[in-house]
């Protein structure tokens, strides 16, 4: 695998699959508008190889008002559409404000569908000051620390969760911040019977 | 039709079995992806994404 580190950036050169090609479709308009978003969840262990498909991808937007998520949604529409609702102010009063994600997938599909959703939890707020620049095939985006990643997956716990962190973790295993992993095994209370799996 | 006598211990033991034989796959596959060049594991990923059998 060739893959280049250095400090909060990962740079990566593959053939794409239809996957990657959606976020990176999608993020693209977040990055022209200047909107503080990550990926999280499955779509991390995808992009590094990991052999299985999705239906959704996971990404955190930062809040922001309806003015500004008008602007972002126009944006959007030209190619993709949002599967939950079709009213603006129902997406983001009924669904965003009120702790809930919208879907939009591009139009006239249903899957795959980028999974959006307002930062809610502490661990939301930190990922969002955190994340990581990607450059896949010089076009970038932000995902979470791979630590964080591995430590949720075994938080969520099923077993589609548990390879992907044992996944991720024998393939960075060398470049792991095993101190900050285990900061968030603890913060987690990931118990000794899901830690074995990544022995 | 008679249906089989089933054993749902039996049962339990296989998927703990399967589970074990996919992380076993996983630390080969990881180790795999490690060795090969990019070229290589993605284009073998996107046979698994984007047409699967």
């Amino acid at each position: 695998m060739d893959i280049r580190f250095s400090g909060k950036s990962i740079e990566l050169k593959k053939e794409l699959n239809s996957l990657d090609s959606f976020v990176i479709n999608f993020t693209d308009i977040l990055n022209k508008l200047d909107i503080n978003y990550v990926v999280v969840s499955g779509y991390v262990s995808i992009l590094f190889g990991r052999s299985r498909n999705s239906e959704d991808i996971d990404l955190i937007i930062e809040e922001m008002d309806i003015d500004k998520f008008t602007e972002l949604w126009n944006a959007l529409c030209k190619d993709f559409e949002c599967i939950i609702t079709d009213s603006i102010k129902d997406a983001y009063n009924s669904y965003l404000c009120n702790k809930n994600a919208i879907r939009f997938s591009f139009k006239g599909e249903f899957i795959p569908n980028m999974e959006v959703k307002f930062p809610f939890t502490e661990l939301d707020k930190w990922v969002l000051d955190n994340k990581i620049k990607v450059a896949l095939n010089k076009k970038s985006f932000y995902i979470s620390p791979i630590e964080l990643q591995i430590s949720y997956k075994l938080f969520l716990g099923s077993e589609k969760d548990i390879e992907d962190a044992r996944f991720l973790y024998k393939l960075f295993f060398e470049r792991l911040d095993l101190d900050l992993l285990d900061k968030f095994n603890q913060k987690l209370k990931i118990r000794d019977n899901l830690l074995r799996y990544l022995e | 039709m008679k249906l089989p006598d089933i054993d749902l211990d039996q049962l339990k033991e296989q998927k703990k079995r399967n589970f074990l034989d996919r992380l076993d796959f996983i630390d080969k596959y990881a180790e795999w992806i490690k060795k090969k060049n990019n070229k290589k594991w993605s284009s073998e990923q996107k046979k698994i994404i984007d047409h699967p059998t």
